[in-house]
């Protein structure tokens, strides 16, 4: 141990750690909400950084995403590495490293500090989960950790706010005195050989980025180096790597050996535990829910109490939002005169964006419900389970997750599938993450098992229906990435390799903040793309007003007294409108799937986000009802007929509800998804392709349910 | 028959006592004997602490295993046609 003495300048300190060791919510608790995510050129990974001021100082935060060693082998985690080591020019050097490490499973976890103290930077260690570390028996003693391992070892409950002062405090002693970590012992051949290589990097080098070219056999660090470095390093670490061979050296576990070896060392003196065994509560829970058999039944037992709590739940609550904004538009509508104005605010933004917004409690439970499951290790089990079903479609468990997380929305389903690092693999488990319902289709669910699956039926049957609705991504996404990776993405399946975290009690402020994220989110989409496009849908049904003789029909609509003549004038308004023209011409398309020009414009309509079509169902059908008419969508669907004719039959029945379902559930009618895939694939031809292949496949099915139901009603 | 004589062939390079991961029962603690296949999955592995000499115990077996590694508890399937993992059963 050696001490450096630097002047106070603004400090940066970079937060390193294993997946499920408490960093994400180390990282909130510190910045708050203080924090934004830094872009870098060529790579998807996401950075956050984030600050705060503790005794007058600025402290700046790097997250950096959750690794088990610094190991790059791609350039996603090599952009870590560069972070981490100052390499990126558009990023300075950290002055120091954070590290957080699992208490509960201390060794495993100090192997990426090991890696971490040869980066030539002072570190300090937090060690996480050291409640749960001390019921499995095991008993730290942190001065000792601390004074072996030379550097600040301080326990932490982020959640509880537990050892935050003292962390915050050594970060900021760390400005004037800065306690350099040891440097882990290999044996002499491997530290003369890495100091050669080191000597060729010169002052761009480190102990640790010497290391890394010696043991990482694949080229793929020395390549991207000898190009950002301009160096040309590859003969000196050949020559060297031979030199450790023919010493009889594994150069692929030499490194994780002898890591571990130091780590027991410095571990035995300072940490006792009970010998290893299976008989923990996790492991005894895990009996049950990784089984073959009992893990799927309870994985399906999951689903559908999701689905169904999901239903029930949030049906008092979406009750009172729905007589909030009739209360909203009889307000309006006793204040505002007869007119466009009144029209654009109650039938177009008012019903368009409410009939959006009914729908929160469910985003609110979903969201909720998910991060429950995550938070406490579940996700992972599902994952476990997952594997066999998705290894038979050329994919592995790694795939499940990005599919699970497209439950509650596509765009963090693809963007949670850079933790897959098979390329085929990425891509086709983006292609069909749009496949699983999102969020956005459970209000187009909700709505017409409500309308027609919900009376005469069992209170158990309209989660069922959910379930059974959901159920048709879980089925068709694996089948569409069986059909990907046999054809267009042919290729051998990456091996599934991942850890299981041990189960705990959900954090309530990181449940809280998924949930206010995703409402914030729907909220903010509801207010300004999906208002944008109510009040663009109301403008072409209510343009224009006046009929080719000359009639102005909302003056006409005024002066009549017989409702059967308001009504109508009303169809005769709506044919005639933009949208009615657009519907009527696209009606033959769609009339084989059991619905009317209406339906098919509210689907086209539904183009830049799915819950938008019930909005515009709200507009299509509700527009120039009187305040004394006022009815739920709901009822206004199930009394709907063809083309608004009296004499016509009900335009919707249960095949022609099942038909828009099954459609909304495989189509892809979402611009933030396809955004994302072009983000994420570089190119326009994947989220077009996703597009044409999703939108084929919901009409054909929606065709097969409609015509099918059809010959059994 | 050709899988049997290539598993001969693997078998042969290691003592008798040592048997393929797949092999091993639920519940059954073993010593890892030899990693090797993939250099990236076995670095891999090897970060996450299954390497020679490393004890396990397997909780679930099957194509997709779930093993107890120090007090990790790791997943890994369709591993073996890039990966042999031999282990030697301790009581």
């Amino acid at each position: 141990m050696h001490e450096i003495t630097a002047p106070l300048k603004s400090f940066r300190i970079a937060l390193l750690g294993n997946p499920n060791t408490g960093k994400t919510t180390l990282f909130n608790v510190l910045t708050g909400l203080n924090h934004r995510v830094g872009n870098y050129p060529g790579v998807t990974v996401e950075i956050k950084k984030g600050s705060f001021v503790h005794q007058s100082n600025a402290i700046e935060i790097l997250d950096i995403p959750g690794t088990y060693s610094l190991a790059p082998r791609s350039p996603d985690e090599l952009l870590s590495v560069e972070l981490v080591l100052g390499l990126n020019p558009l990023e300075k050097v950290p002055d120091a490293l954070l590290v957080i490490a699992d208490a509960s499973n201390l060794e495993r976890n100090l192997y990426l500090a090991t890696q971490a103290f040869e980066t030539g930077l002072p570190v300090i260690l937090a060690l996480s989960m050291v409640d749960l570390a001390t019921a499995s028996g095991v008993k730290i003693d942190f001065k000792a950790l601390s004074e072996k391992l030379g550097i600040p070892v301080i326990a932490i409950h982020a959640s509880k706010r537990k050892g935050l002062d003292e962390l915050k405090n050594a970060i900021v002693s760390l400005q004037t005195e800065k306690r350099m970590p040891p440097v882990p012992v290999f044996s002499q051949d491997v530290i003369s050989n890495r100091a050669k290589i080191l000597g060729l990097l010169g002052d761009k080098g480190s102990l640790f980025l010497a290391g890394r070219l010696l043991f990482e056999t694949d080229g793929f660090l020395a390549q991207q180096l000898e190009r950002k470095l301009s160096l040309s390093l590859t003969p000196a670490i050949l020559e060297s790597r031979e030199a450790l061979k023919s010493l009889g050296i594994n150069l692929v576990s030499i490194e994780a050996k002898s890591r571990y070896a130091w780590i027991r060392e410095m571990v035995q003196p300072c940490v006792s535990k009970p010998e290893s065994k299976v008989t923990g509560f996790t492991d005894r829970v895990d009996r049950i829910l990784t089984h073959k058999v009992f893990g799927m039944f309870f994985f399906f037992l999951i689903m559908f109490s999701m689905f169904t709590g999901l239903f029930v739940l949030a049906k008092p609550l979406m009750e009172w939002i729905g007589e909030a904004k009739n209360l909203v538009g009889q307000g309006l509508e006793s204040v505002l005169p007869d007119g466009m104005l009144r029209s654009l605010l109650v039938d177009g933004l008012l019903e368009g964006v409410g009939g959006v917004v009914v729908f929160l409690p469910q985003i609110v439970i979903l969201f909720g419900f998910l991060s429950v499951l995550e938070d406490c290790g579940y996700m992972a089990r599902a994952a476990f389970l997952m594997d066999r079903v998705m290894a038979k479609c050329g994919l592995s468990g790694k795939s499940f997750i990005p599919l699970l997380s497209s439950v509650a929305c596509a765009v963090p389903g693809v963007l949670a599938t850079r933790v897959i690092e098979d390329k085929r693999d990425r891509l086709a488990t983006i292609l069909v993450a749009p496949l699983m319902s999102c969020s956005a289709r459970l209000p187009v669910y909700v709505l017409f098992i409500g309308a027609f699956l919900t009376e005469g039926y069992g209170w158990w049957f309209p989660g069922l229906v959910l379930f059974l609705m959901y159920g048709i991504g879980f089925v068709t996404a694996p089948l569409a990435a069986m059909l990907f990776k046999s054809t267009i993405l042919k290729g051998k399946g990456a091996p599934f390799l991942m850890e299981l975290p041990v189960y705990k009690t959900p954090s309530f402020s990181v449940v809280f903040a998924r949930i206010y994220e995703a409402s914030f989110s729907f909220l903010k989409r509801a207010g300004t793309l999906i208002a944008a496009t109510m009040v663009l849908i109301w403008a072409v049904l209510y343009f224009p007003y006046v009929s080719s003789t000359g009639e102005n029909y909302p003056e006409r609509i005024a002066a009549t007294e017989n409702k059967e003549q308001q009504d109508a004038l009303l169809l005769e308004w709506k044919k005639n409108s933009y949208l009615g023209r657009a519907g009527r011409s696209i009606e033959p398309m769609v009339k084989p799937l059991g619905w009317d020009w209406r339906i098919g414009v509210a689907t086209l309509a539904s183009f830049p986000a799915r819950e938008v079509v019930v909005g515009t169902l709200s507009i299509v059908f509700g527009l120039g009802k009187d305040a004394q008419d006022e009815q739920q969508l709901l009822e206004i669907l199930q009394k709907a007929r063809w083309n608004d004719d009296p004499d016509q039959p009900l335009l919707f029945n249960v095949p022609s509800a099942l038909s828009l379902m099954v459609f909304f559930a495989l189509c892809c009618q979402c611009g933030s998804t396809l955004m994302v895939i072009r983000q994420e694939t570089g190119t326009w031809f994947w989220p077009a392709f996703t597009f044409i292949y999703m939108t084929g496949l919901a009409y054909i099915a929606a065709l097969l349910t409609f015509q099918v139901g059809m010959l059994f009603l | 028959m050709i899988v049997r004589r290539n598993l001969n062939k693997v078998w042969n390079c290691y003592s008798m006592n040592d048997i393929p991961l797949t092999m091993l029962e639920s519940g059954e603690w073993a010593e890892v004997t030899d990693v090797s296949g993939n250099p990236n999955i076995v670095s891999r592995l090897s970060e996450l602490g299954v390497m020679n000499g490393c004890k396990l115990c397997m909780l679930q077996q099957g194509q997709t295993c779930l093993l107890k590694v120090g007090e990790s508890r790791l997943s890994l399937g369709c591993l073996y046609s890039d990966c042999t993992i031999m282990v030697r059963p301790v009581v």
